[in-house]
């Protein structure tokens, strides 16, 4: 058996799983069902990718070891029938990722710390950030931002995955990366994790964010995509910045409208002023 | 160069005996005839039929039609081993690929034309008749020659006789060999010009477009994908033909009699080893629209237009496309029915969902700012970093009579725009609203419960995740525990700053306000860093007649007895007059990241009065 994952953790993960299979096998004779027919469930998509997480998530939910069941095709890989086509292989490996990540097991980690550390597809890379981000262990926390923050292959797919992960030093990552004045889709990548990490909803439901912490990652993120709301001159970036603001609902806002607009182009302005109604019309 | 006998062509036929040379006087005849008056007829005698023919617009200007259909339903479908044609071979016939009529329908095809009597004409005249450069490659002229229709082949040296001159009013067809695909190849225009010596006639013909059709014409036809044996299937067309039936939704296990104006397309149908059509999404791999041009009787001839959605699978160059888009030439191409297909290979598989056709509607006829837009205009999801196939969409927007409106879609998991807006006729004195989805009313609706000691309800109670070849698991949740989920939270807050967005776009290019817009509940989870409907998206759903709407089941939170998702919607579409039915889609549809509109296409009549040509486009 073949378990992708260095050192101590490799034998700390193989008991995890040895024993979450002792536990709950059908979970996992589930999820190996579900691989087994990747291929044919791409085969009916309708988008980019088949929805494989919330089938999986769908399948696990409720299951004490619902990360390890999920998480032994990625680590195992050569004890399951692989997918052929490539978008079913995206599908598959992200979408049991993510859904592990839901999970929130800690014994998940090594797996996705190894994922991070030797992937480089974007949505792989993305869903092991998000997992391992809603974890937020401190130090993978630090390891996270820099990922953000270092230029390299997986610069984007670490920003777009950040969001999830509602710490400060995670906020204050995306933020360095705003001032950088990214363009096209990699400035839409770090606003939507801006709105998901900074949601006013989000942060609302129980241990979203350490309680201390939620007021600041709120207005750094809405800080953040106020500044590419400003710099940028392209529509349909400053309409997510738009939309990010309004989702993070940050006390502040209002006031940097009316400063910006002091000294705003025309473009801004106007920009500034459809901010403002969205605000009038959000909904709490 | 094979003729073919016209036996009844009424509409078309130009008499020798009317119009004619009334007054011989050795002068050269220059006269050549189009329907410039647009009454489906050549009048030799009516002014009208020449004033400023050397010219098109909205008031005058003769029309045709690119005769791209199959009358004879002579192009092949499949191989003799069987098997179905690769793509480009089956989208290589029509009937303007030969120079021959394809049967006597084919000539209804062709745009009448003729060229007028001149009996003195001396001997050795020649008349040419010339298409200008630009159109030359894209227009074919017949002429009748001993009652037949025989293809005119003026680029190598036919003219009209001095003979033919003096024996009557010539007649002529026009058809167009493609519709415009590229402006700057070809425009749509075409001037045809008669010569008889020095002396010049001309007239402009433009060819028609592709015209796609909204909600408020005339529902003519449903298309659906036919799963035999799917329970999900099963529940989907059980329920949605009851509902079409007026008998209720039924027990959702029982298919009754496929009403007539649905067309089944069976995904078990095989050719060879293959199943093509083995494919649910039924509003994605194909588009109805129609082109037409105006007859005798202020009636319209109509083509309907089949598009092909430019999904690139492959990367075969000679059979690249989604497979159940061949249906479009296998199986609906026939008379008056066209195939079309546009891509380009080069398209960038991480935006092909954006081909799809639910990523294609049109907003219905409307006038704002000044403007009139009498035909509606084409909605898609498209901005410069995520778009769909440039040539496709070079291809429409060359049509010229449907101006494009665009929103960001990127954010959606699917990315069209029927996850989140559909348009639907109403009581207002627009004639037309939006149904939008609003996730924040979602979350009202669902906080307001909790509230009142119902946060334990369950949602999508007796709902399954997976199908039944595999280990279902429960998917009913408690409220209280779907809003405590940060996941659905954020991608449902994030959801609904975005349709605003895209609401702002439609509000600006509309002008339609925040109280005409229906909201329509339902909340989004994150699907690798997209969002997609976790509710079932109800507002994803067939507008299948006047004032009746086709929705997915929400399978929302009873109490009290009903289902306050249903209940929501029916009475706010009540207040614009239409009725809700229901359909059951969870298994093949919802659970699959689409509903019923995804999984439904129509085809609609003309709406009452539209003619594309005096549209102003």
């Amino acid at each position: 058996m073949t378990i992708l994952c260095a050192g101590g953790a490799h034998a700390d993960l193989s008991v995890s799983m040895a024993a979450a299979h002792a536990r709950d096998p059908a979970m996992f004779d589930a999820v190996r069902a579900i691989v087994s027919r990747a291929d044919e469930l791409d085969h009916h998509k309708r988008g980019r990718f088949y929805p494989m997480t919330p089938l999986l998530r769908g399948t696990t939910h409720g299951h004490a070891g619902a990360a390890m069941a999920l998480l032994e095709p990625i680590a195992s890989p050569d004890r399951f029938p692989m997918p052929r086509s490539e978008t079913a292989r995206i599908a598959l490996r992200a979408g049991l990722i993510e859904a592990a990540g839901d999970a929130k097991d800690p014994n998940a980690a090594p797996v996705l710390r190894n994922v991070i550390t030797t992937a480089t597809e974007f949505f792989e890379v993305r869903a092991a950030v998000e997992a391992l981000g809603k974890l937020a262990e401190s130090a993978d926390v630090v390891m996270l931002a820099h990922l953000a923050t270092a230029a390299g292959p997986r610069q984007e797919a670490a920003v777009a995955g950040l969001g999830s992960c509602r710490r400060v030093v995670a906020a204050q990552a995306l933020e360095k990366v705003s001032a950088t004045h990214p363009t096209g889709m990699f400035a839409k990548h770090l606003l939507r994790s801006l709105g998901t990490m900074g949601s006013s909803w989000a942060l609302a439901t129980p241990n979203a964010a350490p309680a201390l912490e939620a007021p600041v990652i709120r207005d750094t993120a809405a800080r953040a995509a106020f500044a590419l709301l400003a710099s940028s001159t392209e529509a349909d970036v400053r309409a997510d910045a738009e939309s990010a603001l309004v989702v993070i609902a940050a006390p502040d806002t209002p006031r940097w409208i009316s400063d910006a607009k002091k000294s705003a182009s025309p473009d801004l302005a106007a920009a500034l002023d459809d901010l403002t109604a969205r605000i009038a019309r959000r909904s709490p | 160069m094979k003729t073919v006998a016209i036996m009844t062509l009424v509409a078309i036929a130009l008499a020798c005996s009317s119009g004619g040379d009334p007054t011989d006087s050795g002068t050269p005849v220059v006269d050549l005839r189009v329907d410039n008056n647009r009454n489906g007829v050549i009048d030799w005698d009516d002014d009208t039929e020449d004033q400023n023919e050397d010219t098109w617009d909205k008031t005058h200007g003769a029309i045709f039609l690119a005769n791209i259909d199959d009358d004879e339903k002579a192009c092949p479908s499949t191989a003799s081993t069987g098997a179905i044609l690769d793509d480009v071979d089956l989208a290589s016939c029509n009937d303007a690929q030969d120079t021959v009529l394809n049967g006597d329908s084919d000539a209804l095809d062709l745009a009448p034309s003729g060229v007028r009597w001149w009996s003195g004409a001396p001997h050795g005249t020649v008349a040419v008749v010339t298409v200008d450069a630009q159109a030359a490659q894209f227009v074919h002229l017949f002429i009748m020659r001993q009652g037949a229709y025989t293809f005119f082949d003026w680029q190598h040296d036919d003219v009209i006789t001095a003979d033919e001159l003096r024996a009557g009013n010539v007649t002529l067809g026009i058809e167009a060999t493609d519709v415009v695909r590229d402006k700057a190849v070809w425009n749509g225009y075409a001037t045809i010009t008669l010569a008889i010596g020095s002396a010049r006639d001309s007239a402009m013909m433009r060819v028609a477009p592709i015209v796609t059709r909204h909600h408020l014409a005339p529902e003519s036809q449903i298309y659906l994908s036919m799963f035999d044996g799917d329970p999900g299937s099963i529940a989907m067309r059980a329920t949605l033909y009851s509902d079409l039936a007026g008998t209720g939704e039924g027990d959702g296990t029982t298919v009754g009699a496929t009403p007539v104006n649905v067309t089944e397309i069976n995904a078990d149908q095989a050719f060879g080893n293959a199943y093509p059509y083995d494919d649910q999404w039924t509003q994605d791999f194909f588009e109805v629209g129609y082109m037409s041009m105006p007859i005798a009787g202020g009636k319209q001839h109509v083509i309907d237009v089949f598009l092909r959605s430019a999904n690139i699978y492959y990367a075969d160059l000679k059979n690249p496309l989604r497979d159940a888009g061949k249906v479009v030439f296998a199986k609906f191409r026939g008379p008056d029915v066209a195939g079309v297909v546009q891509y380009d290979m080069s398209s960038s598989p991480d935006m092909d969902s954006l081909n799809s056709f639910g990523n294609l509607e049109t907003i219905p006829p409307y006038s704002f700012g000044g403007v009139d837009y009498p035909l509606g205009r084409l909605f898609r999801g498209s901005i410069p970093s995520f778009h769909p196939d440039a040539s496709f969409e070079k291809m429409m927007e060359a049509q010229a009579v449907q101006p494009p409106v665009t929103i960001d879609t990127s954010w959606l998991d699917i990315g069209h725009v029927d996850e989140t807006i559909s348009f639907v006729k109403s009581s207002t004195s627009r004639g037309w609203t939006i149904l939008a989805n609003d996730p924040a009313l979602a979350k009202k609706m669902l906080q307001d419960q909790v509230t009142a000691g119902n946060g334990d309800t369950l949602m999508f109670a007796g709902k399954k995740w997976l199908d039944s070849s595999n280990a279902e698991t429960p998917a009913e949740i408690a409220i209280k525990d779907v809003l405590a989920d940060a996941n659905i939270m954020a991608a449902s807050d994030e959801a609904a700053a975005n349709v605003d967005a895209q609401l702002s776009i439609i509000k600006a290019a509309t002008g339609i306000t925040d109280a005409e817009i229906i909201r329509i509940p339902f909340l989004h989870e994150p699907v690798q860093g997209f969002s997609l409907a976790y509710q079932v998206g109800t507002v994803n759903g067939l507008y299948y007649a006047d004032g009746a709407f086709a929705a997915p089941d929400p399978h929302g939170p009873i109490i009290g007895g009903k289902d306050i998702f249903k209940d929501q919607m029916e009475t706010a579409l009540s207040a614009i007059g239409i009725t809700v039915v229901w359909v059951e889609d969870w298994d093949l549809y919802h659970r699959l990241s689409g509903e019923i509109h995804c999984g439904t296409n129509s085809k609609r009549g003309l709406a009452a009065g539209e003619t594309w040509w005096t549209s102003g486009y």
